[in-house]
């Protein structure tokens, strides 16, 4: 009879104990490809979350809160820098293009963020939009992809931003909404494409806009962050110096501050990445104890394997091959759920938190978690095979 | 004719309380091929340990044991082991049907891979229909009476058409109407097969099928013939 068959029918036989112990490595390890996924994502998605302006140059303060507010639309701003600073950048030698921004409005949550619409066309060179055109005279905004997915926005419709990045909503003495730009109104002319990054989550308009709003005098034109794509990489260095040397000016490395908050995210994600590991051995501990369980069971059966004649071997190969193939089942399992689920919840994570998962490629140490796996299960059928391995014929005699 | 089982000057003790217990000494004792042998004796006698040495499952202390000429006391325990897949069936009181598999599975257990499916299969349904199992291949263990299983575990024993069958208390465990025709088929495909049968058993009613009944004493540690009827 063919050994698979023999493992096979086992398995079947002790249906709800192998369906457990394949269900406990198939959630674990569908948990741990979507937090794989969720990391490959999330550094993917910062790495290239600044495109090609090296620099960032605000108010001083916190450098991450620059960077992260600046390109991730993360917390608030730092501060304001007067629309004069744009200009000296624009005029330096090293500085290939350089933009302003100001950012501290919202529509119901999502940014809207003033910058130039040569922007798009620097950081995104020939990509298409997905609907209408971009922003060009006063009042005109142009949606990021998941801005209009979420809030249901077409080309024509209009609306009223309100201050502050984070959505809130306060209400006067007689029950009004306050705070709520309702005296200025944006007409949606253009829907960006799926960029996968922060750009997905904005409303852009121009520079100009953050001023008409709050009747800013020329005089006090302010903008909240200048991004510069330098013309080589030696001059970053130069510029960095140039501003940071200014009063309450700071001039920020974007890939530093990007790698300063990967870390800290990555202290994060190893803890998370401990308790993951603690539920594989729970898992494995699990198939352990199933396969314990099921040689208390068949010790007889053994017995009986032993006195027609079946070699010790043929014995602890079945036994460490029917844990290897609970624990396979629930891996490939656990593979495809984790994939299957990172797709379903791939477009409302991207939309609540920014995080675009690739639910169809293979994450970076996905390889990692099957050796893992497979290995830690190879250990857990060990110990009971061996257990399995003394058994004699003679037990089938023994009361 | 030529000698199936062939023991001279064997011992086997097991050991009590760090002291040697001794259970077989058998100066001398032959089975000729064909014979079908019960093995009667009071417990404690080592009726089922002379089982066991003449099956390989026990090795020796001292002496010999021959098994179709082929001296199984100087066997270590891994060619024992292939020793008894060849040329031993075993039919046991608890029958010892693997649950988890079909009538069928548990007889294809023991059968080599040297026929194809086909004649495999042909060559179960024609045991089965031998043994008045006809139709219950895909029945599992539980889903058949003790009978039924029993008649499973001699197909089992016999298929590969091995010269020794060893049986230990092999009705056992069955009402004494199904002990009778259980036992009465074992002996029928033995004889019609040529193969050698010894069985152990404490039910002298059924040893009296048996041609011959040899008697275990637990006194003198020896055998003694008793042919009860002219047959074999």
């Amino acid at each position: 009879m063919n050994g698979w068959k023999y493992i096979w029918n086992n398995i079947r036989y002790r249906s709800l104990l192998s369906a457990l112990t394949v269900f406990a490595v198939m959630i674990t390890v569908a948990l741990f490809v979507i937090l794989l996924m969720s990391k490959d994502s999330f550094e993917h998605g910062a790495q290239k979350g600044y495109g090609p302006f090296e620099l960032v140059i605000g108010a001083d303060g916190s450098d991450s809160q620059l960077v992260l507010n600046t390109f991730y639309r993360v917390g608030v701003p730092t501060g304001n820098v007067p629309l004069e600073l744009l200009s000296a950048i624009e005029n330096s030698e090293y500085t290939d293009v350089a933009f302003g921004m100001t950012t501290g409005d919202n529509y119901n949550g999502y940014p809207i963020v003033g910058v130039s619409p040569a922007y798009f066309a620097t950081r995104y060179e020939d990509r298409h939009l997905k609907d209408g055109h971009l922003y060009a005279a006063l009042g005109e905004v142009t949606v990021g992809y998941a801005v209009a997915k979420e809030l249901g926005i077409r080309v024509g419709d209009q609306f009223s931003g309100a201050h502050g990045l984070v959505e809130h909503v306060e209400l006067d003495h007689e029950g009004n909404e306050e705070d709520e730009h309702n005296s200025f109104h944006y007409k949606v002319v253009g829907i960006l494409p799926k960029l996968n990054n922060a750009d997905d989550r904005t409303v852009f308009t121009r520079l100009e806009n953050a001023w008409a709003i709050h009747n800013d005098e020329d005089s006090a034109k302010e903008i909240t962050s200048i991004i510069v794509k330098p013309h080589s990489l030696l001059g970053i260095h130069s510029l960095k110096q140039q501003f940071d040397a200014m009063d309450n000016v700071q001039a920020v490395y974007s890939s530093k501050a990007v790698a300063d908050v990967l870390n800290v995210v990555d202290t994060g994600s190893q803890l998370l990445m401990i308790v993951m590991s603690i539920c594989v051995l729970l898992a494995m501990a699990a198939l352990l104890l199933a396969l314990t369980a099921s040689i208390q069971e068949r010790k007889r059966d053994v017995g009986l394997l032993r006195l027609i004649g079946k070699s010790k071997v043929y014995i602890l190969s079945t036994l460490i091959a029917e844990g290897m193939a609970l624990a396979t089942i629930g891996l490939v399992a656990g593979l495809v759920l984790g994939h299957i689920a990172g797709a379903v919840i791939s477009d409302s994570l991207f939309i609540q938190a920014g995080v675009q998962l690739q639910a169809f490629q293979i994450a970076t140490y996905e390889w990692l978690l099957i050796v893992v796996t497979l290995s830690l299960a190879l250990l857990a059928s060990f110990g009971p095979a061996i257990k399995v391995y003394r058994t004699d014929a003679l037990t089938l005699f023994r009361n | 004719m030529e000698d199936m089982i062939l023991v001279k000057g064997l011992e086997k003790s097991y050991k009590l309380h760090q002291r040697a217990l001794p259970i077989i000494n058998i100066p001398s004792w032959s089975v000729k091929k064909g014979e079908r042998i019960a093995l009667l004796g009071p417990s404690g006698s080592g009726k089922s340990t002379l089982l066991h040495l003449v099956g390989g499952i026990l090795a020796v202390d001292r002496g010999s044991v021959e098994i179709a000429g082929e001296l199984i006391s100087e066997m270590n325990e891994m060619q024992r082991d292939r020793f008894r897949a060849k040329k031993v069936g075993y039919v046991f009181q608890d029958f010892y049907l693997i649950p988890s598999l079909t009538a069928q599975q548990n007889v294809e257990l023991v059968m080599g891979r040297h026929l194809a499916k086909g004649e495999r299969n042909g060559l179960i349904e024609l045991w089965f229909e031998r043994v008045g199992l006809t139709g219950k291949q895909n029945q599992r263990p539980y889903q058949l009476s003790r009978g039924q299983q029993q008649r499973v575990a001699i197909i089992r024993a016999l298929i590969n058409h091995p010269p020794l069958i060893l049986a230990d208390e092999p009705t056992g465990s069955l009402d004494w109407e199904t002990a009778g025709l259980i036992m009465k088929l074992l002996l029928d495909i033995c004889e019609e097969n040529n193969t050698t049968l010894l069985t152990v058993t404490h039910d002298l009613h059924l040893a009296q099928l048996y041609p011959t009944t040899v008697q275990m004493d637990n006194i003198n540690l020896c055998i003694q013939h008793h042919a009860l009827s002219g047959k074999g």
